[in-house]
């Protein structure tokens, strides 16, 4: 029979948390993980890397449209929202 | 030790994998248990938590650690999902099925720890793996409801309302034998 629903309340869920606190993985656990990753490039496939520098691209794209429209732009708030816009249409075109 | 581990973790995104055994070394022996736990069985942990660790080093190495969590917790969450993901494939076929053999499990359990796995087991075997994680996670792991939303990946709410439901599996499969 399952014990009291309330956790705190019944001693029983403190007796299994102790009861398997002692459970411990093979000592070549950590061997065989590494084993199972040996194959796996470690190093940033190209993908990896154009998308990184894509982002960066994107970023610095972001910052300098925003900077030219602010010249022609009157107020904070205009600055903002022309940099919201360049920004949408950035993410929309890639 | 956390702080650590993130450097380590930085360290497995620049190529470097003797960085990523000391993870695994730090990690292996409450990441195992979470998952001996949750499955019920730790040889099937040991699998289930190679899988997870497996992922996560794709994911240091893809550069994909958003940073936004601790990484113990990061971890706790890949584990998490390949239990859950494994008690999904496993439940269908393996209800009412004697209980699998543990090929090839040289860890340590002991015989109290065998019988506390069998009675959780049991007390949760009417319950949703996801209503299974939520128990655990709580009950066994200790974890408050924030901590337990951290590693599902969801909100308090969502932990709560499966709590709700866990109990109520839990309450009804105890009032059971009273009824007939």
């Amino acid at each position: 029979m399952p014990p009291e629903p309330d956790f705190d309340a019944d001693p029983e869920w403190a007796r299994i948390r102790a009861a398997t606190s002692t459970v411990a993985p093979s000592p070549a656990f950590a061997d065989r993980v590494m084993d199972a990753v040996a194959d796996i490039p470690a190093e940033l496939s190209l993908i990896d890397v154009v998308g990184r520098w894509g982002r960066l691209a994107v970023a610095a794209a972001a910052v300098a449209a925003g900077t030219a429209g602010w010249l022609a732009l009157d107020s904070e708030r205009d600055v903002n929202e022309e940099l919201i816009a360049t920004l949408d249409a950035v993410e929309s075109s890639i | 030790m956390s702080a650590d581990l993130e450097l380590q973790a930085a360290r497995v995104a620049r190529g470097d994998r003797a960085a990523f055994r000391v993870i695994v070394e730090h990690t292996q022996v409450p990441l195992h248990r979470l998952a001996t736990r949750l499955v019920g069985n730790p040889a099937e942990a040991e699998d289930v938590l190679q899988e997870a660790y497996v992922k996560a080093f794709r994911a240091l190495t893809a550069d994909r650690f958003a940073g936004d969590a601790a990484l113990s917790t990061w971890l706790y969450r890949i584990v998490t999902n390949a239990a859950l993901d494994h008690l999904r494939r496993r439940r269908p076929q393996e209800k009412g099925a004697a209980e699998p053999p543990e090929p090839g499990f040289d860890g340590t359990i002991s015989a109290e720890a065998r019988l506390a796995l069998r009675e959780l087991d049991l007390w949760l075997k009417d319950l949703t793996p996801d209503q299974r994680a939520v128990v655990i996670l709580k009950a066994v792991e200790g974890m408050t409801t924030p901590e337990v939303a951290e590693v599902l990946d969801c909100s308090e709410g969502a932990v709560e309302q499966r709590l709700v439901r866990a109990r109520a599996a839990l309450r009804r499969r105890r009032d059971a034998p009273r009824e007939l």
